[in-house]
């Protein structure tokens, strides 16, 4: 094949899944400007179009990976944690200590994992992962048990509490956008 | 995203690509989607933007695509074949009313 190099540009820059059909089109087309203008022409035409692809291909590829892995998902859960945790000295002049703005703060984080494009699902488990090792953490410090505090606390009712008001923001936030675009689409 | 809006906002070049996919019917292929914008738009368009475009409306459902094996003159690469849905035609049914709306009474200049 008179393509190599292109092949190779399109091979690292393309989704994998897309890749073969790109290259396909482009040998094809290759063949039929190759008859009419010669191969050079051909060639320079051909070279001339995957260069032009290669940034819509690079960015749409990077785009993908990294709205659809798990270190995409666990770098915003992490950033979600940093944020709460950076948020602790100002919760109790907020007046925002105790049980139910703890809640009603983990209801928020639920509806602002909803606008995760992809994997939200994935966000969703790495947080409560860290919520539940944070609890654990605080529990063991505060009671001095150590790691006994898994098996003798309420850690567990804890984090149940923590998931179901997360799940119910991400649900709350999800009906309203429903409910708003089937208005707007009447 | 977990939610789904009823009706999928359509970029300018997704339009287009749409429009070129019902036009070829069974013929929607990559290759020839893109000759059919370049003839009919004038436009400049590279292959990688009108595959990455395809795909982004297969996720949103817009489109399907089905592999076909490939031919010799295609060094034996697949050959993908694309169909609109009838979320995609909706879609395009909905934006073209809207542009139809916003243009009803108006003069442009590009017109004359």
């Amino acid at each position: 094949m008179a393509l190599e190099f292109e092949v190779l540009l399109l091979n690292a820059c393309a989704p994998a899944h897309l890749a073969d059909a790109i290259i396909g089109d482009l040998c094809e087309r290759h063949g039929a400007l190759a008859e009419k203008r010669g191969e050079a022409r051909a060639r320079a035409i051909c070279r001339g179009e995957v260069l032009r692809s290669l940034p819509a291909l690079a960015t749409y590829r990077a785009a993908q990976s990294f709205a659809d892995n798990w270190v995409f998902a666990l770098a915003i859960a992490a950033l979600i944690c940093g944020l709460c945790i950076a948020a602790i000295p100002f919760w109790n002049h907020l007046g925002m200590a105790g049980g139910w703005p703890h809640v009603l703060r983990l209801f928020a984080i639920g509806a602002m994992l909803g606008y995760i494009r992809r994997r939200w699902a994935l966000s969703y488990a790495a947080l409560l992962l860290f919520i539940g090792v944070a609890d654990a953490v605080i529990d063991a410090r505060q009671f001095g048990t150590g790691w006994h505090v898994l098996a003798h606390s309420d850690l567990y009712h804890g984090l149940f509490i923590d998931a179901v008001s997360m799940a119910a923001g991400l649900i709350a936030l999800s009906a309203a956008t429903f409910v708003q675009g089937r208005v707007r689409s009447v | 995203m977990v939610f789904r809006v009823s009706r999928p906002y359509l970029g300018d070049f997704e339009h287009l690509v749409l429009l070129a996919v019902i036009r070829l019917a069974d013929a929607g292929y990559g290759l020839a989607i893109r000759d059919e914008i370049v003839q009919r738009t004038a436009r400049d368009v590279s292959p990688g933007a009108v595959y990455t475009t395809l795909d982004r409306l297969e996720r949103k459902g817009l489109v399907r695509s089905s592999v076909e094996r490939g031919t010799l003159a295609r060094d034996n690469r697949v050959r993908r074949r694309y169909e609109i849905t009838r979320a995609g035609h909706e879609a395009v049914s909905a934006a073209q009313r809207d542009i139809r709306a916003m243009s009803r009474g108006l003069v442009l200049r590009g017109d004359h």
